[in-house]
C-alpha cells in the first residue's frame, strides 16, 4: 500500500549539507503496525514527516496506493493527507480555543465532500467513544491531562477513517502512566484493523510493534519482527 | 534559518525605528517650535512690557466695523503719553521707489518716531539710529543690512551718502546689525529696507485733520511701565480716547452711535498671530501619533516576543528571574528608541533650519525655529518613557510560569499570549482608528483642497496688477490725466487683450460699507469695492440678473452699484433686489445709488461667502491688465515714459503669482495637515500589520496542524478573513459612531460617501495586510509551523 524507495533528504544550508536520510526504502501494507526507532538525530521524525507528505524527499520514489505522491503541490499533499493519513503529534497540537468536539471534527471540515452536521456529529461521537473521551465533548483541550489530550487527538486522527495513522513520539509528553494507556489504545486499534506507523525512541514501546524499523544516522539499519505480542505486554 | 531570522528581525527593527523616528520628527519640531516661538522670550528688553495700541472702531451694532488708528488720535496719543506707559512709539509704513538706483527698485520704507529704536533696541553694522524728537528731524536714514547689501553693495562708506526715495532725499546715517529681528507688526512679509524720521511719513496733509479716517498703515507700540497690567491699560486709554473721539465727530450723524476703544495688545500674541493655535495643534497632533506609534510598536514587540520566547524559556530555564529578563527585554528597547532619538534629532536640526527660511512669511518670527536642548531634553525623557511602556506590555503578556514548561512542550510556544478576546479589542480598535482616521484625512482634505480650488476660482491666466507711480508733486488735474493715458496706453498695445483701471481683488482688506436702504430704512453692512466700469467683466463674473457697469453711465457720474448673490440674499432675493437704492446719507435724495445687477460671488479662502458691493469710477493709478502671452515689467516701462517722462511702473504683479502667495500659508496648513494624516495612516497600517503579524504568529502551530489535517492555504485564508470581516463589522459600527460624534469638532458635516470610500479603503488595505502576512507565514516549511522551535529534528 505505502511503498517508499530509496528515499534520501538532505538539508542545505550555505555551510553544510546535512544527509538526513540515505537510501531508505521500505513497504507498509494494510494492517500493518511499525515502529520506527533509532537514536536522537537519526532522521526518525523526517522519514515520518516524508511518509506523512509534511516534507518532501530530495530523491527516491513514493507511492501510496495507485498515487505517486513524490512531488506533489502543497493543495494536492494536503488533499491526500486529509483523506488517508491520520496524525498524532508528541505534543498534541490540539486548538485551545475550541472544544474538543470541534478539534475532532477538525479534518471533517477541510474535506472536498462536506458531510451533515448529524453524520459529523456521528462520526465524532464514534471516535471520542473510542478512546473513551465521551464525557469531555465541551471541555477546551487545556481543561484536560495530558494523557486525555493525546487520546483526543488520536480521536482526531480517526475522524477521517485514514489509510494510515502516523504516530510521531505519542507519550513523549506523557508520564509513564499515561503514555501506558495511550500506547494501549493505539494498540487496540492496530487490532481493530487501523494501519499504525510510530516513531518512538522508547524500546519498550517501539517492542510493542509487530515490525520494527532501525534507523541509524539516516541509513536503514534492518527491519525486525517484534518476539513480544503487544497483548502479551499489555 | 539564520538568514530567515535575521530578516524577521531586522523588518522589526527597521519598523520600530521608523515608526518612532517619524513620531519624534514632528514632537521634536513640534516642540521646538513650541519652546522657540511661544515659550522663549522675544529678543527685545523686557519684551513682555512691549505692547501694540490698536484702535478698533465699533458700527451701532457693536460690530468691530475696522482696526485702525486715524491720525489725529494717534498724534493727540503720543503727545499725551500717559503715565501708564514708559514709552510710545509711532510708525507708518510704506512701499516706495527707490529712484536714486539705476532700476529704481521698490522696497519697504518705515517712518518711526524716535522712540522705535529704542523699545526694539535695534543693534547697528555702522553709524546711528535716529534721535531727533518727531517734529525737529531732519531727513536721514537707517538702512537694513539686507538693503546695504543687496542696494548698495555692502559699501562700507555708506554713511553720510544720499538715498532718494520717490522724490524725497535722505542722508544716511546708520546701518542695522545683520542679527537684528524686525518685528512683524504689519505684516509677515513686511521686511523694513530703510527707516526714516516720522515727520516724513507718508499720510497726506489733506487726510490728517479727520477723526473719522482709517489708516492701517500707521501703527503705535509701546513699553508699558512696571508694574501695570496690558488690560488696565486697554481700559482707561478705551474710555478717555472714545471720550475725546466722540466729542470729534459730534456733528456725524452716520458716527451718531458708533464708538472706539484701545486695546493693548502684548507684543509677543501680535508678532505669533493665530501661529500658537498652531503649534499647540502641531504638539497635540504629535502626542496623538506617539499615541498610535505606541499601540503600534506595542503589537510589533509582542509579535516580537512571541517569535523570541523560546529564547526566553531558556532565559527562564538556567535562571534568570524576572527582572533579569526585563532588563534584557528592555535594553533593546531602550536601544531603539535611544537610535530613534538620535535620528529624529538629526533630521529635525536639518528640518529646523529649513523652516527657518522657508516659513518665513508664513509663520511669524520663523527666523528664530530653533532646536532647543530643553526640547531635547522633553524629548528624550519621552523616548524613555516610550521604552518603559513598550516594556510593560511585554511583560504583561508574558506568562513567565509557562516560560519553564514550554521548553518539554517541545517549544508549541504559549508562555507569550495575550487572551484572544484583547487580540479581538486590538484588531477592532485598530481597524476603527484606522477608519476613523481615514474619513477625516479625506474628508479634511477633500474640504482643504476644493477650499483652496475655490479661492479666487476665477480665470487669471495672463492677467498682471500694474501700479503707475507720477510725482506727489504733480497737480491733481495733470495726475488724473496722465493715470488715464497710462492705462489707454497699455490698452493700445498689442499684447495686451483688456484693460480694468481697477485693484486686484486678491489680498485686499475687507471694508465695509454701512448703507441704507432708501424705502426701507434698514441699515447693510457690505464689504464695498470701488472699480472701474470694465471689472467685472475682465473678471468674467457671471450676471445673474441685470447688467453690467456702463462706462458711458459711469463718465456721466450715474450712482449705480452692482452686488453679489450673496447681498442679494439679503435683500430679499436676486430679482428683487434688483432696482433698491442704497444710500450712505439718506437724507440727501441724490445720494442713492440703484442696485443694476447681480454678479456670483468671488470666494476668498478662509472667509464665509461676504455680501459685496461694487460701485464703478473712472479709475486710479492702478490697472489690471490680460495679454495674450506672459509679460514682463520690461514690456511696458518704456512706453510708460512716452505717455510722460516722470511716469513708472511703481509695481507690476502677476495674478497668478498673487494667488499664490496670499494662498501660501492656506497652501502650507492643508500639505501639513495632509502630510500628518497621511504619517498618522502609515502608522496605522503598520499596526495593523503588526496586530496580524502577531495573532498569526500566535497562531502558526495552529496553521501548521490544520494543514497536516487536510487545510489547503485557501482555507486557512478564508477562515482568518471571515474573522477578519467579523472584526470590520463591529469596527465600521464604531468608526460611523465615532465619526458621526467627531465630525462637528472638524467643523465638517458627516459625509457618507467618503466615509463609505475610506471604509472600503480601509477593508482593502486591511485585508491586504492580512492576506501578505498570512502568506508569509504559510510560506514557511509546515515542519516549522507545527514546531516552530525544531525545524530539523532527527
Amino acid at each position: 500500500m505505502i511503498v517508499l524507495k530509496n528515499i534520501n533528504k538532505v538539508f542545505e544550508t550555505e555551510e553544510l549539507q546535512t544527509h538526513a536520510l540515505r537510501n531508505i526504502s521500505l513497504e507498509i501494507a494494510k494492517g500493518d503496525f511499525i515502529s520506527i526507532s533509532g537514536p536522537s538525530g537519526c532522521g526518525k521524525s523526517t522519514l515520518l514527516s516524508i511518509i506523512g507528505l509534511i516534507d518532501q524527499a530530495t530523491s527516491g520514489s513514493y507511492t501510496i496506493g495507485a498515487h505517486d505522491v513524490t512531488t506533489l503541490t502543497l493543495d494536492q499533499a494536503a488533499e491526500l493527507r486529509n483523506e488517508h493519513i491520520g496524525f498524532v503529534f508528541q505534543a498534541f497540537n490540539l486548538i485551545d480555543e475550541i472544544s474538543v468536539f470541534d478539534n475532532v471534527a477538525l479534518p471533517l471540515k477541510y474535506r472536498p465532500e462536506k458531510l451533515s452536521k448529524a453524520e459529523v456529529k456521528l462520526r465524532v461521537e464514534y471516535c471520542l467513544q473510542k478512546v473513551g473521551l465521551s464525557h469531555r465533548v465541551q471541555h477546551k483541550p487545556n481543561q484536560l491531562s495530558g494523557g486525555q489530550q493525546q487520546r483526543v487527538a488520536i480521536a482526531r486522527a480517526l475522524v477521517t477513517e485514514p489509510s494510515i495513522l502516523l504516530v510521531d513520539e505519542p507519550t513523549g509528553n506523557l508520564d509513564s502512566k499515561s503514555g501506558d494507556q495511550v500506547m494501549q489504545l493505539i494498540a487496540e486499534l492496530h487490532q481493530q484493523g487501523t494501519t499504525v506507523c510510530m516513531v518512538t525512541h522508547d524500546p519498550r514501546y517501539a517492542d510493542m510493534a509487530p515490525r520494527q524499523v532501525k534507523l541509524f544516522d539516516g541509513e536503514l539499519l534492518g527491519t525486525v519482527a517484534s518476539a513480544q505480542s503487544v497483548s502479551q505486554r499489555a | 534559518m539564520q538568514v530567515f531570522n535575521l530578516g524577521r528581525a531586522n523588518i522589526y527593527h527597521v519598523s520600530v525605528v521608523t515608526t518612532l523616528s517619524c513620531v519624534f520628527v514632528v514632537m521634536l519640531v513640534a516642540m521646538g517650535m513650541l519652546h522657540s516661538l511661544y515659550f522663549s522670550p522675544l529678543p527685545y528688553p523686557d519684551s513682555e512690557r512691549i505692547v501694540k495700541l490698536e484702535y478698533p472702531m465699533f458700527d451701532e451694532n457693536g460690530n468691530e466695523s475696522s482696526e485702525a488708528f486715524n491720525y489725529p488720535s494717534l498724534m493727540y496719543l503720543y503727545e499725551h503719553k500717559p503715565a501708564a506707559m514708559e514709552q510710545l512709539a509711532m510708525v507708518h509704513y510704506a512701499e516706495q521707489l527707490l529712484t536714486s538706483d539705476a532700476d529704481a527698485p521698490q522696497v519697504e520704507s518705515a517712518y518711526v518716531s524716535p522712540e522705535w529704536f529704542s523699545i526694539f533696541d535695534m543693534s547697528l553694522a555702522m553709524g546711528r539710529v535716529i534721535t531727533e524728537p518727531v517734529d525737529e528731524s531732519s531727513p536721514v536714514a537707517v538702512l537694513s543690512y539686507q538693503a546695504w547689501q543687496s542696494h548698495f553693495n555692502g559699501d562700507p562708506d555708506i554713511l553720510n551718502k544720499t538715498l532718494r526715495l520717490d522724490e524725497r532725499e535722505f542722508t544716511i546715517v546708520g546701518v542695522a546689525a545683520e542679527q537684528f529681528y524686525e518685528p512683524n507688526l504689519k505684516k509677515l512679509t513686511h521686511n523694513t529696507a530703510v527707516w526714516l524720521p516720522w515727520q516724513y511719513n507718508l499720510t497726506s496733509e489733506e487726510a490728517k485733520p479727520y477723526w473719522w479716517n482709517r489708516y492701517a498703515l500707521n501703527l503705535m507700540v509701546g513699553k508699558l511701565a512696571t508694574g501695570v497690567e496690558h488690560e488696565q491699560v486697554s481700559l482707561s486709554l478705551s474710555n478717555e480716547m472714545n471720550t475725546l473721539w466722540r466729542s470729534k465727530v459730534s456733528d456725524s450723524e452716520y458716527f451718531a452711535k458708533w464708538h472706539i476703544g484701545i486695546r493693548a495688545m502684548p507684543l509677543k500674541s501680535i508678532m505669533l498671530g493665530k501661529s500658537p493655535l498652531l503649534l499647540f495643534g502641531m504638539f497635540v497632533v504629535s502626542l496623538g501619533l506617539l499615541g498610535i506609534a505606541l499601540l503600534n510598536i506595542s503589537n510589533l514587540y509582542l509579535a516580537r516576543l512571541s517569535q523570541i520566547q523560546r529564547r526566553l524559556a531558556i532565559q527562564a530555564v538556567v535562571g534568570a528571574k524576572i527582572s533579569d529578563i526585563a532588563l534584557m527585554q528592555w535594553l533593546p528597547l531602550l536601544a531603539l528608541c535611544s537610535v530613534s532619538l538620535v535620528v529624529a534629532i538629526g533630521a529635525s536640526y536639518v528640518i529646523c533650519l529649513w523652516l527657518q527660511t522657508e516659513l518665513v512669511g508664513l509663520l511669524p518670527q520663523a527666523q528664530l525655529i530653533s532646536l532647543t536642548w530643553q526640547s531635547v531634553l522633553a524629548l528624550a525623557l519621552v523616548a524613555l518613557l516610550t521604552s518603559w511602556l513598550l516594556l510593560l506590555a511585554g511583560m504583561s503578556a508574558i506568562r513567565f510560569r509557562h516560560l519553564t514548561h514550554m521548553l518539554k512542550q517541545s517549544g508549541k510556544g504559549t508562555a507569550v499570549v495575550v487572551s484572544a478576546r484583547v487580540q479581538r479589542i486590538m484588531a477592532v480598535s485598530q481597524l476603527s482608528i484606522s477608519i476613523i482616521l481615514t474619513f477625516f484625512c479625506f474628508n479634511v482634505g477633500v474640504a482643504a483642497i476644493s477650499h483652496l480650488n475655490n479661492a479666487y476660482a476665477v480665470d487669471l491666466t495672463n492677467k498682471y496688477e500694474v501700479t503707475f507711480y507720477a510725482p506727489d508733486t504733480m497737480p491733481r488735474d495733470e495726475y488724473q490725466e496722465v493715470m488715464r493715458q497710462a492705462s489707454e496706453a497699455l490698452g493700445n498695445t498689442a499684447e495686451v487683450i483688456a484693460v480694468s483701471r481697477s485693484r486686484s481683488p486678491i489680498g485686499q482688506g475687507v471694508g465695509t460699507w454701512s448703507l441704507q436702504e432708501v424705502e426701507t430704512l434698514e441699515r447693510v453692512h457690505p464689504v464695498g469695492r470701488v472699480v472701474d466700469s470694465g471689472y467685472l467683466e475682465f473678471f468674467s463674473l457671471p450676471l445673474l440678473q441685470g447688467q453690467f457697469f456702463d462706462s458711458e453711465a459711469v463718465r456721466r457720474g450715474e450712482q449705480q452699484l452692482i452686488i453679489n448673490k450673496t447681498f442679494a440674499e439679503q435683500l430679499g432675493g436676486e430679482e428683487k433686489a434688483l432696482g433698491k437704492r442704497l444710500s450712505f446719507n439718506i437724507a440727501d435724495e441724490d445720494a442713492a445709488f440703484e442696485i443694476i445687477g447681480v454678479v456670483a460671488d468671488l470666494a476668498v479662502p478662509g472667509e464665509p461667502a461676504l455680501p459685496h458691493v461694487y460701485r464703478a469710477v473712472q479709475g486710479s493709478n492702478t490697472a489690471l491688465i490680460k495679454t495674450k502671452q506672459p509679460v514682463t515689467k520690461s514690456h511696458f516701462a518704456a512706453l510708460l515714459t512716452q505717455v510722460h517722462p516722470a511716469l513708472k511702473i511703481f509695481s507690476f504683479k502677476s495674478l497668478t503669482a498673487q494667488r499664490e502667495q496670499y494662498l501660501l500659508t492656506d497652501t502650507l496648513v492643508t500639505y501639513g495637515a495632509l502630510f500628518i494624516f497621511a504619517l498618522a495612516l502609515l502608522l496605522v497600517i503598520i499596526g495593523l500589520f503588526g496586530v496580524f503579524r502577531y495573532s498569526q504568529s500566535l497562531k502558526a502551530s495552529y496553521y501548521g496542524t490544520k494543514m497536516v489535517l487536510g487545510a489547503k492555504h485557501s482555507d486557512l485564508t478564508r477562515e482568518d478573513l471571515t474573522t477578519h470581516f467579523k472584526h470590520i463589522g463591529i469596527a465600521l459600527m464604531i468608526s460611523l459612531t465615532g465619526g458621526l460624534l467627531l465630525s462637528p469638532y472638524f467643523q465638517q458635516t458627516f459625509n457618507v460617501a467618503e466615509f463609505s470610500i475610506a471604509a472600503v479603503g480601509i477593508v482593502l488595505v486591511s485585508s491586504s495586510c492580512l492576506y501578505f502576512s498570512l502568506q508569509q507565514i504559510l510560506r514557511r516549511p509546515l515542519n516549522a509551523l507545527i514546531n516552530p522551535s525544531e525545524l530539523v529534528k532527527g
